[in-house]
């Protein structure tokens, strides 16, 4: 399984792949997007199982992203972890189709409960 | 919508924390020497700005822990990145606080400036050890209210 981290901020990435260690997840290798356009480029060249974005980047947001996914017909399992934690941005994340909003600051236990689901193998 | 000390000093510990691995303490201790500031932008129906500030040392301490490399692997952009994660982690807990709606702005991250008047900032510090961080909120206009149709 491969694991796109989108997040214009690299000490931000450095983190959530050092959390994906943490919580024990394993099975996975990881690969790096520092805004939406990049990781775009990135899904349409080679096989990502899951995207993990940041939600505020410049160029384009996350929610962007993921909407041009789903508009370009790719399923590609989904996920927010952001700072954004209002209602109506988990909202928006969720009818746009992302499977977890993981609100910053998180644990390796928050981080293992929302991809758990989706690193298990069919 | 009032965020005090308290407020401040309870989300930056848990930031730190949780992400980080520190251990903070609420001080009365400034930040004295020239250093960074990291600010972020609440907008919308609510509108407020947050500022972290600390010293070359915090910067570089952050930065370390966050990137997991000794602060003398670093470049200035990586620790000015770091700086920047933390006021958009303390800015994003504060916005989520706020049933308005509201957006955040991108961090940004600059060397530190003093105060051309004094502003009705609510200034809270904790201490990393020997570094001191610094946050300082203001409230530019308070919640707008939308009437009810």
């Amino acid at each position: 399984m491969q694991i796109l981290i989108v997040d214009d901020s690299k000490a931000m990435r450095m983190i959530v792949i050092r959390t994906l260690k943490q919580s024990g997840l394993s099975g996975y290798r990881t690969i790096e997007a520092s805004n939406g356009a990049e990781a775009l480029q990135m899904i349409a060249s080679q096989p990502v199982d899951l995207v993990i974005s940041d939600w505020n980047m410049p160029e384009m947001k996350g929610i962007e992203l993921l909407k041009q996914l789903r508009e370009s017909g790719r399923k590609t399992a989904f996920g927010f972890v952001t700072s954004e934690s209002g209602a109506a941005v988990r909202e928006e994340a969720m009818a746009a189709g992302a499977a977890f909003l993981v609100v910053k600051p998180f644990t390796p236990q928050g981080f293992e409960a929302a991809l758990k689901p989706l690193l298990q193998p069919a | 919508m009032e965020i005090d000390q308290l407020l401040l000093e309870q989300i930056a510990a848990s930031v730190l924390r949780d992400m980080l691995g520190f251990e903070t303490l609420p001080t009365s201790r400034a930040v004295v020497s020239p250093g960074l500031t990291a600010s972020i932008h609440i907008f919308g129906d609510w509108d407020a700005v947050l500022e972290v500030q600390t010293d070359d040392a915090g910067a570089r301490r952050i930065a370390e822990q966050m990137f997991g490399t000794p602060a003398s692997d670093l470049t200035h952009e990586e620790i000015s990145d770091a700086l920047g994660e933390i006021v958009n982690m303390v800015g994003g807990n504060i916005k989520g606080l706020c049933q308005a709606e509201t957006r955040l702005s991108l961090p940004c991250v600059g060397p530190s400036v003093s105060d051309v008047a004094p502003l009705p900032w609510t200034v809270q510090s904790v201490s990393l050890g020997e570094e001191v961080l610094t946050m300082r909120f203001r409230e530019n206009s308070p919640v707008r209210q939308t009437a009810a149709v």
